[in-house]
Parts: C-alpha cells; sequence; structure tokens
C-alpha cells in the first residue's frame, strides 16, 4: 500500500482526541461528578471512568482495524446489525452532540461573561456560535499542528493552575481524598465521569490519514490517561480551593477557582482554556455533523438540499447552517431556562449508549465475520465486549436514577431522560417511514435509467 | 471485473467531463492533489494529477507520493469514473476506501456530486 505524502503521527492522535473530549462543558461536569461524595473524593471516580472508557477503546480500535473509514460508528453498527439500527444509533448520536452544543455555548458565554462583564451573555452565545460556523464555512478545520499546541497548551495550563493551588505555600488540605462515598454515589459519579470523556472516540476517522493504524488505540490510550490526570487533578484542585457549595451551583467552578488560586491572572487562564476547549470541540464537532448530514443525504437518508456545496469552498453550506440555526435554538433555550445541567447527564447517557452499540458490534461481528482482517484484537476473547456491554449498560440506568445524597439534580435527569427518549421516538419514526419516501424518490422511473458505461445497458 | 483498459477509458471520459465543467473548477480552483486509485480485485493501481481542479495526467500504475488514496473494486471504479454510481453510498457501507484528510473526501466526493447531481 502506498503511503500518503502527509500521514498523522501519534502526537497528534493523542492531541485530536484528548482536545476533542476537552470541552467547557466537561470542566463543569468535573464539579458534578463529586457532588454526591464526600471531600475531594471524585477523582477516583474521574479515574475509574477513565480506565472503563480504556476497555471501551479497544472495542473501538477493533472496530476500526476492519473498516478504516471515517464512516465510523454508523458503518460498524451497519455491518453488525443492519442499517436501520445504524441510522438509528448514529443520528441519535450526533444529533445529541449537537444538543450539547446548546450547553456548551452557554457555559462557555458565562465564563466569558464573567471575565469581561462589559459583554452581554447573549452576545459571547450568538457571537461565539456564528464566527465558528463562518469558520467552518470556509472550511478551515483545527487540526494537525494547530489542534497539537491547543490541546498540550490546555492541559498545561490546567495542570499548572491546579498543582500551584495545591503545591503553593499555605495552600489549605485536601478534604478526605481518600474517602468513599455509598456504593451508589459512587456507581453514579463514575456513570457521570463518563461525561468527561464524552469525544475522545471521534479520533477513529483519523484511521484514514494515520501513518500506522497502530496508533489509533495508542493513542486513545494515551489520550484517556491525560484526561483521567488532567480531570482529576482539577478536581482535587477546585475542591481544594472553593468551598463545595460555591462550585455546586456555579456553571463555572473552573473559573472561580482560577481567580481563588491565582486571582485576575488565574481568572484570565481558565477563561483562556474555556475559550480554546470549546473552540476545539465545536470546530470539530460541527465539521462532524455538517459532513453526516452531508452523506445522510447524498444517500438519499436525509433531505436533498443538505448536498448543497458551496461554489468556492466546497463546503456543505446548507448543512452548516442547519446546525447553526439548530445550535442557535439549543443555546437560546439554555440561555432562557439555564438548565445546562440536562445535558451533562444526557451525554453520560449517549456515550454509555455508544460505546454499548461498539461492545456490541465487536461481538457480533466476531460470529458474522469471523475470518476477516483485524488489525488490532480486543484481548480476552469476548470478555472484554461482554463487560463493556454490561457495565455501560448498569451506568447507562444510574446516570437517570436521583442519588439521595443529592437530590437537587432529579429533574435535570428528567429532563435529560425525557430529551433523550423523545428523540429516540421521532429519530426511529424518521428511519422508519421518512427515508424510504426519500429513497423511493430518488429512484428514477422504470426505463428511464440509462448508464453512461458503454456497454453497461440499464 | 473491469479490466486496466476499461477502467483507463473510464478516466479518460472523467477527464473530460471533470476539466469542461466550469462550477467544478471554479470549486476546485486551489485544489491540486495527487491520487492513487487501487481496483482491489485486480491489484491494479492508476494515478490521476489534479492541478488547480484540472485534472492533468492519469496512468496506470503508481507515480509520485499521493495526497489521496482511493481502494475499491476494478467495478466500482469504473462506474464511478463513467458516473454510474454514487460514491458516498458505497463510502458509507465501506466498500469504497479513502485514505486522506476529511477536507480531500469531500472534495472527492465533490466532484461527483457536481457533474452528476443525482
Amino acid at each position: 500500500m502506498t503511503q500518503l505524502r502527509r500521514g498523522v503521527g501519534l502526537p497528534t492522535v493523542i492531541a485530536t482526541s484528548a482536545g476533542l473530549a476537552l470541552a467547557t462543558v466537561s470542566l463543569t461536569a468535573d464539579v458534578q461528578i463529586g457532588l454526591g461524595l464526600p471531600g475531594a473524593s471524585g477523582w477516583m471516580a474521574v479515574l475509574a471512568a477513565g480506565v472503563i472508557s480504556v476497555l471501551a477503546s479497544w472495542c473501538f480500535a477493533e472496530l476500526v482495524g476492519m473498516f478504516p473509514t471515517a464512516a465510523g460508528i454508523k458503518l460498524f453498527i451497519e455491518k453488525a446489525f443492519g442499517e436501520k439500527a445504524a441510522l438509528i444509533c448514529a443520528t441519535l448520536y450526533v444529533g445529541i452532540s449537537v444538543l450539547i452544543v446548546g450547553s456548551e455555548s452557554y457555559v462557555l458565554a458565562t465564563v466569558l461573561n464573567y471575565a469581561f462583564p462589559s459583554v452581554p451573555q447573549v452576545w459571547w452565545v450568538f457571537g461565539f456560535l456564528t464566527v465558528m460556523t463562518l469558520i467552518n464555512l470556509r472550511g478551515i478545520a483545527i487540526t494537525g499542528v494547530a489542534q497539537d499546541v491547543t490541546t498540550y497548551a490546555m492541559v498545561i495550563a490546567i495542570v499548572g493552575l491546579a498543582a500551584w493551588a495545591l503545591l503553593r505555600p499555605g495552600a489549605p488540605p485536601v478534604p478526605t481524598p481518600f474517602e468513599l462515598g455509598s456504593g451508589f454515589s459512587t456507581a453514579q459519579a463514575i456513570a457521570l465521569g463518563v461525561f468527561l470523556y464524552l469525544g475522545f472516540e471521534w479520533v477513529t476517522p483519523l484511521a484514514e490519514e494515520v501513518t500506522d493504524f497502530r496508533l489509533i488505540p495508542k493513542g486513545m490510550l494515551w489520550s484517556l490517561a491525560i484526561l483521567a490526570f488532567v480531570y482529576g487533578i482539577l478536581h482535587v484542585g477546585m475542591m481544594a480551593t472553593v468551598p463545595k457549595a460555591v462550585l455546586a451551583t456555579s456553571p463555572i467552578p473552573h473559573v472561580l477557582f482560577g481567580e481563588a488560586a491565582l486571582g485576575r491572572a488565574g481568572l484570565v487562564a481558565m477563561a483562556a482554556v474555556s475559550a480554546l476547549a470549546s473552540i476545539t470541540s465545536f470546530n470539530a464537532g460541527l465539521l462532524t455533523a455538517s459532513r453526516f448530514l452531508y452523506a445522510m443525504a447524498r444517500d438519499w437518508a436525509a433531505p436533498r438540499f443538505l448536498t448543497k456545496l458551496h461554489p468556492d469552498w466546497a463546503t456543505p453550506w446548507t448543512a452548516i447552517l442547519t446546525l447553526y440555526g439548530l445550535c442557535s435554538a439549543m443555546a437560546a433555550a439554555v440561555l432562557w431556562t439555564g438548565a445546562y445541567k440536562l445535558f451533562i447527564f444526557l451525554g453520560a447517557a449517549i456515550e454509555c449508549m455508544i460505546f454499548v452499540a461498539m461492545a456490541a458490534s465487536v461481538l457480533r461481528l466476531r460470529r458474522t465475520m469471523p475470518g476477516m482482517v483485524r488489525d488490532f484484537k480486543v484481548p480476552g476473547g469476548t470478555l472484554v465486549p461482554w463487560f463493556v456491554v454490561a457495565l455501560y449498560s448498569l451506568l447507562f440506568v444510574l446516570v437517570f436514577v436521583p442519588d439521595p445524597n443529592h437530590p437537587a439534580d432529579a429533574g435535570a435527569q428528567l429532563g435529560a431522560l425525557g430529551t433523550l427518549a423523545v428523540s429516540a421516538v421521532l429519530i426511529a419514526a424518521y428511519v422508519q417511514w421518512l427515508v424510504p419516501l426519500l429513497r423511493k424518490k430518488a429512484q428514477p422511473p422504470a426505463g428511464q435509467r440509462r448508464r453512461r458505461r458503454p456497454g453497461a445497458g440499464e | 471485473m473491469a479490466t486496466s483498459a476499461e477502467i483507463l477509458e473510464a478516466l479518460e471520459d472523467y477527464q473530460v467531463q471533470c476539466n469542461g465543467n466550469a462550477r467544478l473548477r471554479r470549486m476546485q480552483k486551489d485544489w491540486t492533489k495527487r491520487l492513487h486509485f487501487r481496483a482491489t480485485d485486480t491489484g491494479n493501481w492508476f494515478t490521476m494529477v489534479v492541478v488547480e481542479g484540472e485534472i492533468t495526467a492519469f496512468s496506470g500504475g503508481t507515480e509520485g507520493v499521493p495526497d489521496i488514496v482511493v481502494h475499491a473494486t476494478s467495478e466500482d471504479l469504473c462506474d464511478m469514473f463513467w458516473g454510474d454510481l454514487n460514491p458516498s453510498q458505497k463510502y458509507l457501507r465501506g466498500e469504497i476506501l479513502v485514505k486522506a484528510t476529511p477536507e480531500d473526501v469531500m472534495r472527492l466526493d465533490a466532484i461527483t456530486m457536481i457533474i452528476w447531481p443525482q
């Protein structure tokens, strides 16, 4: 096989995977995890969620090794369970990811409004969404060196600030860092911890660009390790520096922490980290989601107007603007209601769901395509995929069960469950009834189909 | 199974269609790439050179270091160059594999999309 002129190496695979998971709302969720646990012990739940994410990443790696394509998740599920299941799962996954943008832009706007109060929150929200949409319309993607620099700068800033807060002279003691909570609270904290890693698997489309396929599983492993360390030390730093009651009620706990640890400089540093985190996540998210919509429309599984390409930049402008409209509506809804936590629960649930789908696909394809070459195989036979299915199914349920130690989030949990259920029903109905209609419309009448290839006939 | 000669004939028509489409030339004006195509069933390779949106050369075999590598059966390659199949559908089903950046994958599909919109 010939190699590409510009192949992607390990540092970029790690930076892409970690950078996509590091979003502003993840920094908010880093506090949410510890609310039902004593003191600063939430870092253990963060670590546990990272460790089990490694098992899920192996399932991704096996599937990408079989089908190294950016069509990824949809293709894996389609090969295992058929096209309908694939369309429902992939649309739900991408759709929920778009919904989370509403929460992400709200939290970012709150951060920037706190740092620069003269600019109203609403301007930050729609300014951010508009600028990012224009960048995507122009076809500019934050990849390669730009992604490397951005991700590693965020990691250094967060770890540096947390280390300073914990080790500086006169630093407050860390409250009960090793005391476990109840079994239920700990399990639910791990379930929410899954949200922190949401997006690490979006690195799998790089399988089309890497110099060596094995860099994908290796890169995901390193990325999960870095993320676990970053979220873990930030969690401990926040809990040691700012009262838990203050953190619990704020959408921007990381900024309050930065300010408490290092004054105005810390505040600005965390605001900058938030901006970078949102820019990289949103850029990649909009890029992926718009191409997904475009590909669906090209496959006659979505309305045809979504295939329109910009005459100069070859970007799917109608798909991008459609997503801009959806994201803006979500951002306005979150801005109006302040219900940003709902999306943390929703994100954790959808990530659990997709991990279950990936592990189930591994199991199914082991039976239906046993002879297919696998560049990477999950070790331990079928034990790990079965474990992933069972564990993430349990975590999926736990995401929605109210914690008696922290009942304040019951409404957000119920809202997340309702949003997920309604979205799933609507998407299933769309796939069941509308997609066949769109496909039927695409078929030319009998006798009118003419092939251009000489001698090919109809 | 399509022969090398059939694929080269299809490539010749593809070159005429692409280079003669003003809308496509405008869209791809800043796109300069070297593409390798591999017929997975016959093992044959083909090279195509695009300079600022114009297909300037194509040949059998591999020449130079590619920016994009496309793997498909010889029949699919032939049909794709004649505009008889939708490469997006094959790509989504894993029957056509492309090694390239997401932007290049998009640009490659855009060619078919513009020339043969259906």
